[in-house]
């Protein structure tokens, strides 16, 4: 299993967002950990996409890259950011 | 849980790329756009840019929660105001509450048009929901046939923890009189849609499957009123809005000999907007699921991204010819700024489409420009030729490399 990766994206929503690149056989697992732990997911738009929302969180995933962004709301904190980082076997760099 | 708006209220057409709300054309633009026509507006001491903004949300979106409470057979004052609250959130701007009404005051806790002031420049300390009060103007005009006048007492852009909207009686004027709009779901202004399309040069990349796959994407207000999407917050704005904002604000600058500039403001907007929206666009999980895996060649990106704007109510743009890093010419039948001069000010003598002259430039600029985004603004230029306003059959755009330095070298 390769450890899970992430690089800075442009986005006009939030600074230091991220995308996260999962590593493909993981994935699945992955997700579903996430949809257990945060609710279900939603295909958003087209097949491809998934989308989980929460009060201070959505994660949009493109299942066929295998790659999740997470966009913070407004009192995404810490602790949250924590537990995905975990769940999705990431760790930061210090 | 919304009661009237669903998935179903909005029309869509995708040929023409139309999204019909509430009976008016809305078009999508994003938080940073729309924050950036405001600053634009709002900046200069010569003109009256914020009665602009005020005046035409006011008078635009009388119309649109007209044509809601008349649609969803509104019953009471509270059904009406329900219907008001779900309009604004179904478009994107965010959340309005309206439980304290009867003592004046109304509140909002998510602001599409805040987050775009929070994103796009240094913090200024200043309320900066002039659309929103010029909206509620209009509504409560729609709702109780009285007016009001609006203004924001606190603002979540100062760091207060909510919008508060002071509401006082104000004298009756003609402001929701003058009924010009048209809209319907194929503008009877349109110009000639089959000669745009016989210009049209083929390519690989599947235009149509990405303009309807966008089209059909579930982009309305979520839980907080606000539609995150494409890595930025889009929101649906009825053209008209934007049209009378524009010429009022070039009527304005003309008066006092700075049309020109005007001009030049307005297409540097939309080609700062079109640089990082796209920007952004490009980098998002929807790119990524939708457009990435037919992207062959690096000029297969811009085809992609006109293809995107296509879905976004600005109107059905062709590319007729294009020479990767050196040219790119643009046609359309049914530009929104050209039918809104048209339906609003007749046939005139100029062109009138500033927005896409410069998102043109942008998207050049950010599919072959050099360097950081931030600096390949200017890297190219757009002129219009051809403007429906004029009554010319489309409106036609030239975008070439003005500045050779912030351009890659082609292959």
């Amino acid at each position: 299993m390769s450890q899970t990766t992430r690089v800075k994206i442009r986005t006009c929503i939030r600074e230091n967002t991220f995308r996260y690149q999962i590593d493909p056989k993981t994935f699945p697992l992955i997700w579903k950990c996430l949809e257990s732990r945060f609710g279900l997911s939603i295909v958003f738009g087209v097949p491809n996409l998934m989308q989980i929302e929460t009060k201070t969180f959505l994660l949009r995933s493109c299942i066929s890259n295998a790659t999740i962004t997470l966009i913070k709301k407004p009192f995404c904190d810490e602790i949250f950011l924590t537990e995905f980082h975990n769940i999705i076997h990431f760790e930061v760099s210090t | 849980m919304k009661k009237f708006f669903t998935n179903e209220t909005m029309e869509s057409e995708v040929e023409l790329g139309e999204r019909v709300v509430s009976g008016l054309n809305t078009v999508l633009h994003c938080h940073h756009y729309n924050s950036r026509l405001q600053k634009t507006l709002e900046s200069s001491e010569l003109i009256q840019g914020r009665d602009i903004i005020r005046k035409a949300a006011a008078r635009t979106f009388e119309k649109q929660v007209r044509h809601s409470l008349h649609k969803f057979k509104a019953k009471d004052t509270n059904d009406k105001l329900l219907i008001a609250s779900e309009l604004y959130s179904y478009l994107g701007f965010g959340i309005l509450n309206f439980e304290q009404v009867f003592e004046n005051k109304i509140t909002s806790s998510c602001s599409h048009f805040v987050e775009g002031w929070k994103s796009g420049y240094k913090q200024e300390n200043r309320k900066v929901c002039t659309f929103v009060e010029g909206f509620l103007e209009g509504a409560l005009f729609a709702v109780e046939g009285k007016h009001y006048k609006v203004r924001e007492s606190a603002c979540m852009n100062e760091g207060s923890e909510c919008c508060i909207f002071e509401l006082q009686p104000d004298e009756p004027s003609d402001l929701f009189a003058f009924d010009y709009i048209r809209n319907s779901i194929a503008p009877k202004n349109k110009g000639d849609l089959q000669a745009v399309k016989e210009s049209t040069i083929s390519t690989t990349v599947d235009l149509y499957a990405i303009q309807k796959a966008v089209i059909e994407m579930p982009l309305f207000g979520n839980n907080y009123g606000i539609i995150p999407a494409f890595n930025v917050y889009l929101a649906h704005m009825p053209r008209d809005f934007y049209n009378l904002v524009c010429l009022e604000y070039m009527d304005q600058m003309r008066a006092i000999g700075m049309a020109e500039i005007a001009h030049d403001f307005l297409e540097e907007d939309a080609e700062t907007c079109s640089l990082n929206t796209f920007a952004g666009i490009m980098q998002s999980e929807e790119w990524a699921a939708l457009i990435e895996p037919m992207i062959k060649r690096t000029e297969d990106n811009l085809y992609a991204l006109i293809a995107v704007s296509n879905a976004l109510g600005w109107g059905i743009t062709h590319i007729a010819s294009h020479v990767p890093y050196e040219s790119l010419e643009l046609r359309t039948a049914n530009g929104y700024e050209s039918i809104g001069t048209l339906e609003i000010k007749g046939p005139g003598e100029g062109t009138d489409c500033p927005m896409l002259s410069g998102v043109a430039a942008g998207l050049m600029s950010l599919v072959y420009g050099n360097g950081d985004f931030n600096c390949r603004k200017g890297a190219y230029k757009t002129a219009e030729t051809l403007c429906i306003s004029k009554e010319d059959p489309f409106c036609a755009f030239t975008t070439q490399i003005a500045s050779v330095k912030q351009v890659k070298k082609g292959a």
